[in-house]
């Protein structure tokens, strides 16, 4: 029991939580300068064959997804949550105190000044406009408090902090993230769902000067199984949230319109994407594979495209083919349109963003408590000669107060206060 | 438009000059009325700081806010208002004599930035830096580079009396330093009200950069090297603010991690740009 203490104790200290956190600032340190997710090669080459072993060994190519980092986190988020709670009575104590009179005039004042003839305008300027008149101990007394919430900042800040983590675990553990992309007209699944979505229309928008502005994709997302749909637009920074995903606008590309035919008669035809493979159904084994579209291959726009059969890389004795050009492969013949674009869209779904945005607002108003709203009291107490002594605590910011504490005195009284 | 701007930010540069020779000389010669001057001509060349930037904001037709140059010019105007507030705030004007090197230095980098900026546009025409890239051009900009400059300038002026607090030890006989530069208790809690502006707003430009982040790109938190640095340097004023609460870690360990903690801070805004590249590198 006495060892569970111990550690509960220590775990919850001020020690131990500015060594974690100095531990973690080191841990962000290290995982932004060496270079994260490069194979073991990469960091050969780059340091010596020790140092990149051990940088596998710690996984110190993935800081901040190994396991002594999460632990690390885990361990502040213990710290953090057990100082919170070790405080708790302390800081309901503290408060229901500060109001009373009879408990707040007994701790040591941080300012004080005696044989003060009228403590009401040295208050005013301390701008305690309105004290509450008391007895303590049969002696009068002007007592005036306020900023008591600054006593829960700092817990307040604490449990936003975890609320961050906690969000962020959830989110990460959960997170589905997937891509999808296509030319306008091109209906494609989103892998591992029951969900597809058809680009509606992808757009350019251009300034005056040519500059690219906005990318606006329109698109509708259909549940195969229900088959409703909802519709939308995605352009970059404003994602369109439709069936519970979001869909960012990444990136776009180059595509082409094939047209297939026979005898010179147009049967079918497809987009293909860069880096896309088109199979021919009525030519078994067959496929093309656009690997690039040069705008200026050797002076005129020219797609690069690849042929293989099964499987095996075919030469050809040509790869590129300018817009509009006609592969000939008798009696079938493929078409290239001019070029088009693609929009590549990507789909996110992560559950616990909202938590880690609560954690957010609560660790910026903790802080805001903790650092602005300082908590102060003032009180007069009458002496036997009728004069007052009056007394200002401000833990926080104590010569500050004291100074200004000082400056009031001076102002109402015209004489110095007595520290 | 833009060559206004360029003479303007000339001017501000002298202006800047002249207020730390001004500063430099009160405190040789100890004459209140230089440092009265120091701190007029201080206003006058924020005031022709701010023309600039505002002047830019019109030349560009956005905010000025986008890209290295904007960034480090708004940085050094910070550093300036702030430093500007704070001698007034606690009537402290041997903080000028400080605070004036870096405001300085920090806008002959600006400086620097701006000639970098004619040779491209010299290239390749104003369009390229007048232009923004799609993700940038959401009103989150503004705000998120808003509030890190304030963080910035705050966390410059806790650098700067930092350094006051732990020099003034060597101080003491001189008179002069003695009744002008406030007891080393008053310096520390000065530069904790510097601190907590700093990480007020550090906070909230992190919190603004994670919802940004989250509409252009679908993440709020990527471990991107700015992000990254910008949580080191969050956590280094996070120990400064908890090791201040523990009895007597206030003082002289504090000043030394308010230089560490601005040390964090320049490697995040320069160190991160130019030595690790990321999302944040303006490119
Ligand atoms: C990332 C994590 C943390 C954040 C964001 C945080 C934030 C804060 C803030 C803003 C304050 C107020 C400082 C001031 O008034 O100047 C504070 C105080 C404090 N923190 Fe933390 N803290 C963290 C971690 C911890 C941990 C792990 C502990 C564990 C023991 C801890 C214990 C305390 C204590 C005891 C105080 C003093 C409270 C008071 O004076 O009312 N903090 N913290």
């Amino acid at each position: 029991m006495e060892i569970l203490k111990k550690i509960y104790k220590f775990i919850a200290s001020m020690k131990f939580a500015i060594i974690l956190l100095i531990v973690v600032a080191a841990a962000c340190v290290i995982g932004s300068l060496v270079p994260q997710g490069a194979m073991f090669e990469q960091y050969r080459d780059s340091y010596a064959e020790r140092t990149a072993a051990f940088i596998l060994a710690f996984r110190l190519d993935d800081v901040f997804h190994s396991w002594w980092f999460i632990t690390l986190t885990a361990l502040l988020c213990l710290s953090v949550l057990l100082c919170n709670l070790s405080r708790v009575r302390a800081l309901i104590l503290l408060t229901r105190n500060a109001k009373d009179p009879a408990r707040a005039i007994v701790e040591a004042p941080t300012a004080s000044a005696s044989g003060i003839a009228d403590p009401a305008p040295v208050m005013k300027r301390m701008r305690f406009y309105r004290p509450i008149q008391t007895a303590v101990d049969g002696k009068e007394v002007l007592f005036g408090y306020r900023n008591r919430l600054g006593f829960w900042g700092a817990w307040i800040c604490h449990i936003g902090i975890v609320l961050i983590v906690l969000g962020y675990a959830l989110g990460q553990m959960t997170l589905f993230s997937a891509e999808v992309y296509g030319t306008p007209g091109q209906t494609k699944p989103i892998e591992n769902t029951q969900y597809n979505v058809t680009i509606d229309g992808f757009t350019t928008q251009r300034n005056e000067t040519g500059f690219i502005e906005q990318y606006v994709t329109a698109l509708t997302v259909k549940n195969t199984q229900t088959g409703e749909a909802q519709s939308g637009t995605s352009s970059v920074n404003h994602p369109a949230v439709l069936e519970g995903y979001k869909f960012y606008q990444t990136a776009s590309g180059d595509a082409v319109r094939v047209t297939i035919s026979e005898d010179g008669v147009p049967f079918e035809s497809a987009d293909l994407c860069v880096g896309e493979e088109l199979t021919i159904d009525f030519l078994p084994g067959f496929s093309l594979f656009l690997n690039a579209y040069e705008p200026d291959h050797t002076g005129s726009p020219a797609y690069q495209i690849l042929f293989f059969y099964n499987g095996q890389h075919m030469e050809v004795g040509k790869n590129y083919f300018a817009p509009g050009a006609v592969i000939d492969l008798n009696p079938f013949a493929i078409t290239l349109s001019d070029p088009i674009e693609y929009t590549l869209l990507r789909v996110k779904k992560d559950s616990f963003a909202w938590l880690v945005l609560i954690g957010g607002i609560l660790t910026s108003l903790g802080l805001f408590f903790a650092l602005y709203v300082v908590p102060e009291t003032l009180w007069a107490v009458q002496d036997e000669d009728g004069t007052w002594t009056v007394n200002g605590r401000s833990k926080k910011l104590a010569p500050l107060f004291r100074e200004q504490f000082d400056r009031a005195v001076q102002k109402t009284e015209g004489k110095e206060a007595s520290k | 438009m833009i060559q206004a701007e360029g003479i303007l930010f000339v001017v501000t540069l002298a202006l800047y000059c002249i207020t730390m020779l001004l500063h430099f000389f009160y405190v040789a010669v100890k004459k209140p009325v230089l440092s009265k001057l120091a701190i007029r001509i201080q206003f006058g060349a924020l005031l022709m700081h701010t023309a600039a930037i505002i002047l830019r904001g019109i030349a560009m037709g956005r905010l000025p806010m986008a890209n290295q140059y904007e960034f480090s010019t708004a940085f050094a105007w910070a550093l300036t208002l702030l430093s500007l507030i704070f001698i007034l705030k606690f009537s402290f004007p041997v903080l000028g004599a400080f605070a004036s090197p870096v405001m300085l230095l920090l806008a002959v980098y600006a400086g620097v930035q701006k000639l970098n900026e004619l040779r491209v546009i010299e290239a390749n025409g104003i369009d390229s830096i007048r232009n923004l890239m799609p993700a940038l051009r959401s009103s989150w900009l503004g705000i998120h580079v808003s509030t890190v400059i304030i963080a910035y300038g705050a966390f410059g002026v806790s650098f700067v009396l930092s350094i006051i607090f732990l020099l003034r030890d060597r101080m003491k006989e001189n008179g002069f330093w003695d009744t002008h530069i406030p007891k080393k208790e008053k310096l520390d809690t000065i530069s904790y009200r510097c601190v907590s502006v700093g990480m007020m707003f550090l906070t909230v430009t992190i919190g603004i950069g994670g919802v940004w982040a989250e509409n252009a790109w679908g993440s709020y938190w990527t471990w991107d090297p700015k992000e990254t640095w910008a949580l080191v340097t969050w956590l280094i004023y996070l120990v400064y603010l908890h090791l201040r609460i523990r009895k007597g870690w206030n003082g002289r360990t504090a000043a030394l991690l308010g230089v560490v903690g601005f040390i964090c801070v320049l490697f995040t805004y320069i160190g991160v740009n130019t030595l690790l590249p990321g999302l944040h590198s303006y490119k």
